[in-house]
């Protein structure tokens, strides 16, 4: 899956020319080794969305999506994520359209003052993609590596309630949102 | 009957909700300008010691370096003081006085590149004894942080009314206990962030992560040496602030001489392992506190002294200690009180404002001895709450005068909760878990006059196509004033909010505004809103009444219809009114205009603590339930409730959102946070270690808004979130007391603080230190200083 | 803080990558764990090894013998995901779920988990920290700054796995230039909490494999944090017990207790498990287990909690996860 890399020359610096594809686009970039994901995202491509948050992987604000699973860029390498599918919040709304948990964090007063709302909407994404219908234990554990400061958290897992009801709601959910496991319900203390 | 509003007191979505929702609004990180460098700051590892030397060769020799600076390169202003004159200087000039203090700047092309730089950078420090709490800082002999203030004393305040001393003789019962709080984060997301960019015709233009704009612009003047007028601020969006962002800071400043110097575009984003070691906190207190009560638990008076850490220095603190002081005279009728303050300079991060600013801390003390009083007089504490509330039309000792005032309402609606929870909230099912429910109450301002300048101002321009521009002075951090805002326009001109765009602050055009602190910003700018919405729909009266041929005083805004009263059939659409104005004549600018500041507040009187703040004051009761682990000591909170008095208000879901955030960053204020220091060094400068509340804590936050409307408010409001920040933690602390019988006269609650107290032993119970020994820290080696 | 400048090189193959080892060159996993102390400049390896694009190291599936296999690059997040749908591995899945924050685990391997580097309030910190403290016996220097005088590194490992899968008897299979080495997952750990992992450092993990559970088999593992999500352990119990039948009453016939987070390695408490043979696990026998594992603790204060407070906790650990497996 590897893209040829070309190598330049800035002065000393090697860069690698690399393909990210980021919302359905593949993009040419020209990157160190040492770069992270966030940071290409951000000062390359501009998908200025994904935030930094504290960059050490303990607040979830740049999170994207990357093959469908909710990681945090800070602690990815750019280089790392040639050939695989990477979404950022720029990439959730369809034809002009919000995603549903774009609109029902918007609607339901998710979002203050905003700076962790990409973050938490993608990782509210990427629950709703294997749990379309997830309990509110689940929502708070999907989201629990996500913090606000401002919201308190009470209206975000209000929202992703919401944005699950409607999805259920819709007619025809696309068969990739199928849950990969249902309810997993643990259970502490269950051996064979 | 509440009037039959359009645009008040609904459910509204934010009007900024889509574009944060998209990942499009801008944040000043997202930025950049053709041409920009990139700066970062160098900074003490030291908590005190003196610069003999600064070299910056090597650094600047590195390629793709564009610029490097010290404190040289500045005119040395001083930051800071209320009342006072400023003692923060944006780039060390002699010595540096906390680990992260800034020493100097580097702008590269790259962050990398100026990382490098700072490497490079050769500080020569004499390392001086530090001073790292606020009581060996009083000692005689101890290390002075400043040459200027001896004792390190930062400020004192002295309040006093009544005649406490013989009130307590009168008194059945007194009592006196110490409490503390630990140093705490503000806890917004998005790290400090600036860019610059410098015209040679003598303009700079800034963009940054500031709450009050106009701190920076004033600032930013002076430190530079050019005239305001030349400043020009842009107000991107806020990833919050809660305090943290008002002041002016060194990122600020660098990345405008950094631009000034190398005629670049310059950003500088700090990281936010810099953010939580080298910038603000909340003011870790120590609060003796002696109240006296007669049997049928009537307050007769309070005795405080309270020590406050202000760290490194002045910033805003002093207006800290003030509000400390003259807040013990809310939300209860106390005849004789006296509040005495200091604050103490110490190595440490400065302290500043916070949610609360200041009240937090000493309602904590009082609404906690309030329940241990309640409980020695067998009486129930929220009875005792009741018995002593502030009423409408009171003036308090020192002249805080009360107008509209629902504290009764929320404290009966709070006995209500709690009843109802004791029936709804099952006992623990495992023996070890106990349950507990607390009350506390708080009073708090709707824009505190800080300074001579009060007032905010509002422009608004309507547009051809019938839609509102607005603009104000005061930033939305987050809280949704923009939004609050919009709606008072909307209500005024008869529009729909969506027919509103509130316009980014630019200070070039845009009026001045003292910030956005003190809950001011619905009061006060709502007001000036108001106004200026009056002012344009003056303007509309006048072209509407001519065309339909009546009096302008009998003409209606509404449903984007003007009509006369009585008779709406007889009207003209909102958007066709606005045309006919703009081509009447030789056509009309419908600009409007509006400023606004209560009447008769007095000026903050810091030595005596006297004088009325506000124009209103809110009210509330917090409710928490509470289940205690006594085997592990954590502590999880099952529900919360805030009945409150906020006025009428704007916008419930917004008021809300307020509510539960606040509450819950209390959570995490009385349980799990709290700066951990070394020598002086933060040791937990990491999201990781700084334990912010994450969604596993949140629990439902019920809301209950008194039938109030405030006389001065637009449409009645008052403010909302802020206050209720006051009296989570006694809520919290009294609901834990409720569930094991302890009383915690120190916050955070560790696990461990419980897991001690339940054995009946004090170790353990002091989350930050107990500074009072002198150390500030428990691990085996607090008194090897490294070198 | 931007990452220090390395070469990265993503090996295809185990052999690829043992091969590329050397001096300055570091490993990497998942990440979350090294990128973070990078960042704080702990460490700046010339070249970072990719491990993630190595089939033979992704996988979870049970084995013939009716164990389960794990490459060591499988995600925390699938493990658990897998575990939990099947029953006899459900209270593993558990376990892992324990581990950090969703994103983290999303992140973060099975094999970086088992490897993590030791962890002190100490040592994981900026470096303009070290600009003023000196560098510490983990980073070379000669001070611990934990322990006044202390000649030997106190940090502490902090994995979440490492006690689950000891307890559950889970080996580790290594593969290094001279071929590849299989070990109970207790011998990957040295004591040392300077050098905390065993592995050569032109050696890498590739899979651990857990045998058949016995018939009867019932788990725990009981973590102390402070926060229900990020927090890494600030001790931790696992408890693993085969049983002579099913329900309430039936006796251990085997049993393995570990602690971990407890010091510089997680350790089997030998003692304590023979302790539970043959007697039904009941809450009370915490009081007999619990100082067998203090005594086995080597706790000091370089975590978020006091070390008296997390030793005391053993106790009440121990009588959860006895409580969890009373059936």
């Amino acid at each position: 899956m590897h893209h040829a890399r070309r190598r330049g020359n800035r002065g000393h610096v090697t860069l690698n020319e690399i393909i990210l594809h980021v919302n359905g686009r593949a993009y040419a970039a020209r990157v160190e080794d040492h770069w992270t994901l966030l940071d290409v995202l951000r000062n390359q491509l501009g998908f200025t969305g994904a935030k930094k948050g504290c960059d050490q992987g303990s607040c979830g604000a740049c999170t994207v999506l990357l093959d469908g699973i909710a990681v945090q860029s800070c602690l990815v390498l750019a280089v790392q994520s040639q050939g695989r599918s990477i979404v950022t919040i720029e990439g959730l709304a369809r034809d002009g359209r919000l995603d549903p948990l774009q609109s029902a964090f918007h609607e339901v007063g998710a979002i203050q003052c905003g700076f962790c709302t990409p973050g938490m909407i993608l990782s509210a994404k990427a629950l709703l993609l294997r749990n379309p219908d997830p309990s509110e234990d689940q929502i708070k554990e999907a989201l629990s590596g996500n913090l606000c400061r401002c919201t308190g958290y009470v209206k975000i897992v209000q929202a992703v309630k919401m944005a699950a009801a409607e999805r259920s709601q819709a007619a025809g959910a696309a068969p990739q949102d199928v849950a990969l496991r249902a309810d997993p319900a643990p259970q502490a203390g269950s051996g064979t | 009957m509440k009037p039959d509003y359009v645009n008040i007191g609904g459910r509204m979505p934010r009007v900024d909700g889509i574009v944060k929702a998209a990942g499009e609004a801008m944040y000043a990180a997202d930025l950049s300008l053709p041409g920009m460098l990139h700066g970062r700051l160098l900074r003490s590892p030291h908590p005190h010691a003196r610069i003999l030397g600064v070299d910056t060769s090597a650094a600047a020799a590195l390629p793709d370096v564009h610029a490097v600076i010290t404190s040289r390169d500045t005119s040395g202003f001083l930051a800071g003081g209320i009342g006072s004159p400023g003692n923060e200087p944006y780039l060390a000039l002699d010595k540096a006085r906390f680990v992260g203090d800034a020493v100097a700047a580097v702008a590269a092309v790259d962050e990398e590149t100026a990382e490098r730089a700072l490497e490079l950078i050769d500080v020569q420090y004499e390392v001086l004894n530090p001073v790292l709490d606020p009581f060996s800082a009083m000692r005689p002999g101890a290390p002075l942080v400043h040459d200027d203030a001896p004792g390190n004393l930062s400020f004192e305040t002295d309040l006093s009314f009544g005649d406490v001393d013989d009130a307590f003789s009168t008194c059945d019962y007194v009592r006196e206990d110490e409490f503390e709080t630990a140093p705490i984060r503000h806890g917004f997301i998005e790290p400090h962030a600036a860019l610059a960019s410098w015209e040679t015709s003598g303009r700079l233009t800034f963009w940054g992560s500031k709450q009050s704009p106009y701190f920076t612009y004033r600032n930013m003047a002076k430190a530079l040496g050019i005239p305001m007028s030349r400043v020009r601020i842009v107000q991107p969006h806020l990833g919050g602030g809660f305090g943290g962002k008002n002041e002016m800071f060194n990122v600020d400043f660098c990345a405008a001489l950094l631009s000034i110097t190398t005629g670049r575009p310059v950003k500088v984003v700090v990281s936010q392992e810099e953010v939580l070691y080298a910038y603000r906190q909340r003011h870790p207190a120590w609060i003796k506190l002696k109240t006296g009560f007669m049997n049928d638990g009537t307050l007769v008076a309070v005795d405080a002294d309270i020590v406050a850490d202000g760290g490194a220095y002045k910033g805003i603190g002093a207006l800290s200690l003030f509000l400390m002081c003259t807040f013990l005279a809310l939300p209860y009728r106390v005849p004789h009180l006296r509040a005495k303050g200091r604050r103490v300079y110490t190595n440490t991060q400065p302290s500043c404002a916070m949610r609360g600013h200041g009240v937090p801390q000493v309602r904590y003390a009082a609404e906690v001895q309030l329940d241990m009083a309640a409980s020695d007089l067998g009486l129930d504490p929220l009875e005792v709450r009741i018995k002593n509330a502030i009423q409408p039309g009171d003036t308090t000792g020192n002249e805080f005068r009360i107008t509209s005032c629902g504290l009764t309402e929320t404290l009966v609606a709070a006995r209500d909760t709690a009843e109802r929870w004791r029936r709804e909230i099952p006992a623990a099912t495992e023996p070890h878990l106990k349950r507990g429910i607390g009350v506390a109450s708080y009073g708090y301002v709707s824009g505190p006059r800080i300074a001579g300048h009060n007032t905010s101002a509002a422009l608004i321009k309507v547009h051809e196509d019938g839609r509102v521009g607005l603009a104000t002075g005061s930033s939305d951090c987050g809280q949704g004033s923009s939004t609050v805002l919009s709606q008072i326009a909307a209500e005024v001109l008869g529009v729909r909010l969506e027919d509103v765009q509130y316009a980014s602050l630019d200070s070039e055009i845009v009026p001045v505004d003292p910030g956005v602190f003190g809950s001011r910003v619905t009061f006060i700018t709502g007001n000036a809103v108001k106004r200026a919405a009056e002012d344009v729909r003056r303007q509309l009266a006048g072209v509407a009444a001519g065309i339909l041929g009546v009096d302008p005083e009998d003409l209606v805004f509404r449903d984007r219809r003007v009509f006369v009263e009585g008779d709406p059939e007889r009207g003209i659409p909102f958007d066709r009114l606005v045309k006919s104005a703009q081509y009447s004549g030789t056509g009309m600018t419908l600009l409007g205009r509006g400023y606004w500041a209560p009447e008769g507040i007095d000026l903050p009187r810091f030595d005596t603590g006297m004088g009325n703040q506000s124009g209103a004051y809110s009210f509330g009761t917090q409710v928490a339930a509470v289940e205690v682990d006594t085997e592990t000591g954590r502590v999880k909170v099952l529900r919360l409730a805030v009945a409150h008095d906020c006025g009428q208000p704007i916008n419930e879901m917004l008021v809300e959102g307020q509510l539960e955030g606040s509450s819950i960053g209390g959570v995490g204020h009385t349980f799990t946070e709290c700066i951990q220091r070394r020598q002086g060094q933060t040791m937990n400068a990491s999201f990781l270690e700084y334990r912010m509340p994450t969604a596993l804590d949140a629990c439902p936050v019920e809301s209950t808004h008194t039938d109030t409307t405030d006389e001065m408010g637009p449409y009645g409001a008052k403010e909302a979130g802020e206050g209720v920040q006051v009296a989570i933690m006694p809520a919290l602390v009294n609901a834990v007391h409720d569930a094991i019988g302890v009383w915690f006269k120190r916050v955070p609650i560790t696990p461990e603080a419980v897991v001690a107290a339940l054995r009946g032993s004090s170790a353990g119970a002091t989350p930050n230190g107990g500074a009072k020994g002198g150390a500030d820290g428990d691990g085996p080696d607090e008194d090897r200083g490294p070198t | 803080m931007s990452l220090p400048r390395f070469t990265y090189t993503a090996a295809t193959s185990v052999e690829e990558a043992c091969s590329l080892a050397g001096s300055g060159t570091m490993f990497l996993s998942g990440g979350t764990d090294l990128l973070v102390s990078m960042k704080q400049r702990i460490h700046a390896p010339a070249r970072l090894v990719g491990l993630a694009g190595i089939p033979e190291l992704h996988g979870v599936a049970e084995t013939q013998a009716g164990g389960l296999r794990i490459g060591a690059a499988t995600t925390i997040t699938q493990l658990a995901e897998w575990a939990l749908t099947v029953p006899r591995w459900s209270a593993l899945g558990d376990a892992a779920l324990k581990t950090s924050s969703p994103l983290l685990r999303n992140t973060g391997t099975v094999g970086g988990n088992l490897c993590l580097d030791t962890r002190c309030s100490f040592y994981n910190q900026p470096a303009i920290f070290r600009a003023r403290w000196g560098a510490c016996l983990k980073l070379g220097g000669d001070v611990c700054h934990a322990v006044r005088r202390s000649t030997t590194c106190h940090a502490v490992y902090s994995g979440d796995l490492a006690g689950p899968l000891m307890a559950w008897g889970a080996t580790a299979t290594v593969a290094g230039p001279a071929g590849t080495r299989t070990l109970p997952v207790e011998h990957l750990f040295t004591g040392d909490g300077a050098r905390p992992c065993a592995l050569a450092s032109d050696e890498i993990l590739v899979r651990v494999e857990l045998p058949q559970p016995p018939p009867y088999a019932r788990f725990s593992y009981q973590k102390l944090r402070l926060r229900d999500s990020i927090d890494f352990p600030l001790m931790g119990v696992s408890l693993f017990a085969a049983f002579d039948g099913p329900g309430a009453g039936a006796r251990c016939r085997g049993c393995r207790i570990v602690l971990n987070a407890a010091g510089p390695a997680p350790v089997v408490v030998h003692e304590a498990g023979g302790l539970l043979d043959g007697a039904v696990p009941t809450e009370e026998l915490a009081a007999d287990l619990a100082p067998l594992l203090r005594a086995e603790a080597r706790a000091v204060g370089n975590t978020a909690a006091g070390a008296g407070y997390r030793i005391e906790m053993i106790e009440v650990l121990v009588r959860r996860a006895l409580r969890a497996l009373e059936g």
